[in-house]
């Protein structure tokens, strides 16, 4: 899985620290997200999306392996 | 360094200091509960150190989000695991004469204490394993 969090984080003008803190989890966890290094719960992963004004899907995406 | 100056910063310190000067007029004065006294002492150190700790750490630091429970709830199940594991394990291992926590001189009772140790120590390094690990697909 990769995120595109970093990338909307930039366009949305959002530190880190400012998304952990309107999503309510550590500056950490945000951290691992956008290494791909975590798998967030659906309701963690639909409150990123709406900080981001975008959908689960545009956010994360799944690669399937081959 | 920063240090927070909030309200529960400054009540968990203080509570910290008074079981320390409690349990040190308990230790000293009332000699039949000595171990009470130095037990409070001990709790207060590690409460003291403790929120010495927090006091550095932002808020946010500190609260428990998903991912630190999910930490936490993994390495704690496979701590459990691995303790109930040893705790079986050793009495075939004293009936084999191979066990390196009960002897024949040492009662179960005793060995007890080693496994819960073991037990702590497991979950203490999964708990920091699985937090560098993360958690991918």
């Amino acid at each position: 899985m990769r995120t595109r969090i970093k990338e909307l984080r930039a366009r949305y003008d959002l530190t880190q620290e400012e998304l952990a803190k309107k999503v309510g989890v550590r500056r950490e966890t945000i951290v691992f997200l956008e290494k791909g290094k975590y798998n967030p719960s659906l309701k963690l992963a639909y409150d990123i999306a709406k900080v981001l004004k975008s959908n689960i899907e545009e956010v994360f995406i799944f690669e399937e392996e081959s | 360094m920063k240090f927070r100056k909030d309200r529960d910063i400054i009540k968990f310190i203080g509570i910290s200091l008074g079981a320390i000067l409690a349990g040190i007029i308990i230790f000293l004065f009332i000699e039949p509960v000595r171990a009470i006294g130095l037990l409070l002492f001990l709790g207060g150190m590690i409460g003291l150190t403790a929120g010495i700790i927090a006091a550095t750490k932002s808020k946010e630091d500190l609260i428990e989000d998903e991912r630190s429970v999910r930490i936490r709830d993994k390495a704690g199940y496979s701590a459990f695991i691995a303790t109930l594991l040893i705790a079986a394990i050793i009495p075939l291992l004293r009936l084999l004469k191979l066990s390196p926590i009960l002897t024949p001189s040492r009662e179960l009772a005793e060995g007890v204490q080693d496994i819960w140790i073991i037990g702590l120590w497991i979950f203490i390094v999964l708990r920091w394993y699985c937090n560098k690990k993360g958690d991918m697909i």
